[in-house]
């Protein structure tokens, strides 16, 4: 229900959850560390929206990679390399935690186009 | 509805939505099959039951569209179709011609179907997805070039606008590219190669943009959002789909016996083709967020919204799952591809129609929306189904994790039955969350015939 006017703040809104997808698509790490930047150097004195925005992907990114590292080596560590069901659950695991993490990412970056807040289901941090 | 002549698009959906329920009933016929091998033999063998069920989703996407653009188009040029009696006449010649393909497919053998068709004149036959004898793909290129005719000239004599263009290029591309059918050199590799021209550049090409096309009139007309916005937002879609679609197809390249470079190109270029699908989501539901006005059909919101996201996992996360050459070279033809072929098609091209059939079919039956009660109902019905094609493809993805482990990765390599039999647990998972589907289907089509307190068109 927004006008085409851009909210304050929804410019680092958007680069916030931009940051976040290409931390999972394009270049995992090096975008966190933008991310990470942007959340030290321009958090304090940012409108409620970019706040919103980068606090969700800042410590979303943090949860979405022990989500997808430290799960996927604890299965592999688990069932060993050499075993079947290892790779079976590895890969199905992998593969969906990464697509709900980008999904919801999609989620954000849409909301943070159109000048809304946005907290990501369950990992999402409440409190702004 | 605004224009009396939109009501052609009725019978091509409510024929469409039946050939739906027989795609399902023979999938699940098949899917027995997988573990129980003797199920309906000799009246039914696998082969058949497998070309009914997907030649069926193909008759009924195509009647789905059709439907779509007789809908749509006038509403977008503001004019009435130009030949309301041709849509008519054309909907009954391609329904008695799908059906009376499907019987021969159940009755007679398919050796004999040939002859009697004429496939010795033109071999055509025999193929993939491109089973139909030769008088069916002939008398599809009719319908399709009569309908053709119909929508070009409706459109020429009204309003042109971007998603009548882009809806108009898709379905032209569609014609052209069915072409290739006719095609059937005696050198294999080249016959895989222009086969392809068909498959692939239907599904990850031109159909693509009949997508965009009917997602972004959906999207204008229940958020409300300046056309300018959708417009670009098409725009943008349908080149990212061009671009990495056409050179894409090189990922079917890879093991025909075509050129090495395929494997570069094929991967980098697939690798690219979830983009569209990203886009797609976002698009969806920026629009959704930006809305300007509360449309009283939150059903069709609901499939809008869940073809962005099921078209991004089943055509865009699934396919890349598997697009890479060195991927690829282990995953090729296992059940991997046909997770991916069962999420990418429900995303994409089964929810655009049910999408437009949402949106569409109150209004052709005089109202803007359905009874909250009949919405309610559909909704069901669209988690049913997309629940169970979630499930659907992670079983299937498992077991083909599990088939190339035993068939292709293993020291001791296993003969491919040996494998299958391995993946049974998977299969009859598969089928029994088939039998889910096919409940949240009734469970939708139950949803035309509860009535309540509805909602007046404007």
């Amino acid at each position: 229900m927004n006008g085409t006017r851009p909210a304050d703040g929804q410019g680092l809104a958007v680069a916030a959850e931009s940051l976040y997808l290409a931390n999972l698509l394009l270049a995992p790490g090096l975008a966190f560390a933008a991310i990470a930047w942007l959340w030290v150097t321009r958090r304090a004195g940012a409108p409620p929206l970019a706040r919103c925005h980068l606090d969700q992907a800042f410590f979303v990114s943090l949860w979405g990679g022990v989500l997808l590292a430290v799960f996927s080596a604890a299965f592999v560590l688990l069932g060993g390399l050499h075993w079947k069901w290892t790779w079976v659950l590895v890969i199905l695991y992998f593969t969906c935690a990464h697509s709900a993490l980008v999904l919801f990412g999609i989620l954000g970056l849409a909301r943070a186009m159109a000048g809304q807040p946005y907290v990501y289901p369950l990992i999402g941090p409440r409190r702004g | 509805m605004q224009y009396k002549s939109q009501a052609v698009a009725k019978p091509y959906f409510i024929a469409a939505l039946a050939l739906f329920v027989a795609q399902i009933l023979f999938g699940l016929i098949m899917g027995l099959q997988y573990v129980w091998g003797d199920f309906l033999f000799p009246h039914i063998p696998f082969n058949v039951a497998r070309m009914v069920h997907t030649n069926a989703l193909i008759v009924w996407l195509l009647m789905g569209f059709m439907g779509a653009a007789y809908y749509l188009v006038p509403e977008e040029a503001e004019t009435e179709l130009h030949s309301p009696k041709l849509a008519i006449a054309l909907f009954w010649i391609f329904l008695v011609a799908a059906g009376l393909t499907v019987v021969g497919y159940l009755t007679v053998p398919y050796a004999t179907l040939a002859k009697v068709t004429g496939n010795d004149l033109l071999p055509t036959m025999g193929r993939e997805f491109l089973e139909q004898p030769l008088l069916t793909k002939a008398g599809i290129v009719v319908v399709a070039l009569a309908f053709l005719f119909n929508i070009t000239m409706t459109i020429l004599k009204g309003r042109k606008t971007a998603i009548n263009t882009v809806l108009l290029l898709g379905l032209w591309g569609l014609a052209v590219m069915f072409l290739f059918s006719f095609y059937n050199p005696d050198n294999l590799v080249k016959d895989k190669f222009y086969w392809w021209w068909v498959v692939h550049l239907w599904v990850e090409g031109v159909w693509e943009l009949i997508l965009g096309a009917i997602l972004a009139f959906v999207l204008i007309k229940i958020t409300g959002v300046d056309r300018e916005v959708i417009e670009k937002w098409l725009y943008v879609i349908i080149t990212l789909t061009l671009v990495t679609g056409i050179i894409g197809t090189g990922h079917h390249y890879y093991w025909i016996g075509t050129p090495e470079y395929w494997q570069v190109w094929g991967s980098i270029f697939s690798a690219l083709e979830p983009i569209p699908f990203f886009a797609m989501t976002l698009f969806a539901f920026n629009m959704v967020n930006r809305r300007r006005r509360e449309h009283p059909n939150k059903a069709a919101t609901l499939w809008a919204l869940g073809t962005g996201v099921m078209a991004f996992l089943g055509a865009g996360v699934w396919g890349f799952l598997h697009t890479l050459a060195p991927v690829n070279f282990y995953t090729h033809g296992t059940q991997i591809t046909a997770a991916h072929g069962h999420m990418a098609f429900y995303g994409a091209y089964v929810m655009v129609n049910l999408t437009i059939i949402s949106y569409a079919m109150p209004l052709m039956r005089g109202r803007a929306a359905n009874s909250n009660k009949s919405q309610v109902t559909e909704m069901w019905g669209f988690w049913l189904m997309t629940v169970s094609i979630v499930f659907i493809t992670l079983f299937l993805t498992a077991a083909g994790i599990l088939q190339v482990w035993l068939q292709r990765v293993s020291d001791n390599p296993m003969p491919f039955m040996m494998a299958q039999d391995q993946a049974s647990l998977f299969y009859w998972l598969r089928e029994w969350t088939g039998v889910v589907f096919l409940v949240g289907l009734v469970v939708y089509l139950a949803s035309f015939f509860i009535k309540g307190e509805e909602k007046a068109a404007a």
